[in-house]
């Protein structure tokens, strides 16, 4: 298996977003029932998401015709990445409400406020910590195995998104508040766009075999996508202006 | 999983333009792809840009 810079680099974006919103439910429980119950929901969070890698990502490179596997994992890929972008142009054309994490921690906050456990771990709060790292993990780990075994390379996907859970973790301990100052919105356009050019260079592979111009086509794809972004946000916020 | 699957059934009730994009785009990208892989590519480019944008005007 060969190292690959492109697919570490799109996974650890793409991962990044995600930890950051899951770092955001685990300190709201940490602030309003104790870390350590926070910790415990995400570290059991943590490893029931690595067994699900280490239980499919095997299986997914080993034991699928490569033909198919890029056929599905590549549609399902392209389905992430078009949900994403198409999030991403609403709120940049001012069609959506951006995502801020501060709001979503005021909320959770408030919502887990009132009653603070005596002792031991607290229920409410480990499932809520459990919950907001495994549903924010489960789209890192479809990430890492769709990218990673079509690109071949699960060890570089795995590394990027370690890389992004580490980097993620180590200043939420830092900062011990949300990341506000990460311009999410911003990265999950890149990721949305990134993702859907990864999903269609690797359906298209599945569908028709290798691109004319090889693994370079997904430098098409996102010069393409890229521009069509521009179009789709300008088209977009025109009549919103309009009426203004 | 659970997730995964709930997702997928979001989007083809919530947002068929979405799932017909990625269908309609594998099955021309298909037909096409059979002449020409080159051919094929690009329709699937299209019909990707083409569900999105129509996904888009229905959500805006």
């Amino acid at each position: 298996m060969v190292f690959s810079w492109p697919v570490a680099g799109a996974v650890f974006l793409a991962s990044g977003v995600e930890f950051v919103e899951a770092l955001t439910v685990v300190l709201a429980v940490g602030v309003t029932r104790g870390f350590r119950t926070a910790l415990a929901g995400a570290a059991v969070a943590l490893a029931a998401l690595a067994a699900l890698v280490l239980l499919f990502g095997h299986a997914l490179v080993t034991v699928f015709p490569a033909a198919w596997f890029r056929l599905i994992l590549g549609a399902l890929l392209l389905l992430v990445g078009l949900k994403w972008w198409k999030k991403a142009v609403l709120r940049a054309a001012g069609r959506k409400s951006q995502r801020d994490e501060a709001a979503v921690y005021a909320r959770e906050v408030a919502r887990l406020e009132g009653r603070r456990p005596g002792g031991g771990l607290d229920a409410e709060g480990f499932l809520t910590s459990f919950n907001g790292v495994f549903v924010e993990g489960v789209e890192v780990v479809v990430i890492v195995l769709t990218i990673g075994a079509a690109a071949r390379s699960l060890g570089s996907a795995v590394l990027g998104a370690l890389i992004g859970f580490l980097l993620v973790l180590l200043v939420g301990i830092l900062l011990r508040r949300p990341l506000t100052q990460v311009p999410e919105n911003a990265l999950k356009f890149v990721v949305g766009v990134v993702l859907t050019s990864f999903g269609t260079l690797i359906l298209g592979e599945g569908v028709f075999g290798a691109w004319p111009i090889g693994d370079a086509a997904i430098l098409v794809c996102l010069a393409v996508y890229t521009l069509a972004s521009v179009v789709f946000v300008r088209r977009l916020a025109e009549p919103r202006e309009g009426r203004a | 999983m659970r997730r995964v699957l709930v997702t997928l059934v979001d989007l083809f009730y919530e947002d068929p333009w979405l799932f017909g994009a990625v269908v309609v785009g594998a099955g021309t990208a298909y037909v096409a792809g059979r002449a020409s892989s080159g051919l094929g590519g690009l329709l699937l480019i299209v019909a990707v840009l083409a569900g999105l944008w129509a996904s888009l005007r229905r959500a805006a």
